[in-house]
């Protein structure tokens, strides 16, 4: 497991789980709300990766 | 049967009274903080508990499998010591881990903050758990 990419999705699937779990009662909620908070993991990830991409480290 | 209106005495129904779990709210967060999800389980919310009891050690054993480190509390470190403090969080499988000798971390790894951050993220997690329990037990939810 050293594709950073899979484990960042994979962090992001894990945590949105428990996220939707805690604050939706309703199975059809927990799945929106879960699949919105893992797309705007995987989306923000991305965008933030991106802008840094200029920066040397 | 046809009939008129159906007349109800309300005087005769009792107010509804908000349900109450038979254990502790003290008990039920300790029992949700030493192993993910039974809490819940315990007050009844099966398919919740069971996801939490699967999604947590996952992650932590995730945490542990690439070579993150389970932090100790260092008085001279106190970011460390934060970092203790949220892998506790987690509960027995903290010390059951530590016990077994897992969570020594290598800092060569590539995935070592990876690793890090799922540990820390997997005791974080079940605090709030924990703080759902609560409300639960409370009946504020």
């Amino acid at each position: 497991m050293r594709s950073h990419i899979f484990l960042l999705a994979l962090f992001a699937l894990l945590v949105s789980l428990v996220f939707a779990l805690l604050s939706k009662d309703d199975v059809r909620e927990q799945l929106r709300f879960g699949g919105m908070l893992f797309a705007g993991f995987l989306v923000s990830a991305l965008l933030i990766g991106w802008l840094m991409y200029p920066f040397p480290l | 049967m046809v009939g008129g209106p159906v007349k109800v005495n309300y005087r005769s129904v009792p107010p509804s009274e908000p349900r109450r779990p038979a254990s502790s709210p003290a008990l039920l967060c300790a029992a949700a903080w030493a192993l993910p999800g039974i809490g819940h389980l315990w007050l009844g919310r099966r398919s919740k508990g069971l996801v939490l009891l699967l999604a947590l050690p996952l992650m932590f054993g995730i945490g542990l499998a690439i070579h993150g480190q389970l932090f100790a509390f260092d008085a001279s470190e106190p970011l460390g010591s934060l970092a203790a403090f949220a892998n506790l969080g987690i509960g027995m499988l903290y010390f059951a881990a530590s016990a077994m000798g897992y969570g020594g971390g290598d800092v060569r790894s590539v995935s070592y903050e990876y690793g890090n951050t799922f540990l820390i993220v997997a005791g974080l997690l079940n605090m709030l758990v924990v703080l759902d329990v609560y409300d639960v037990a409370v009946g504020r939810k």
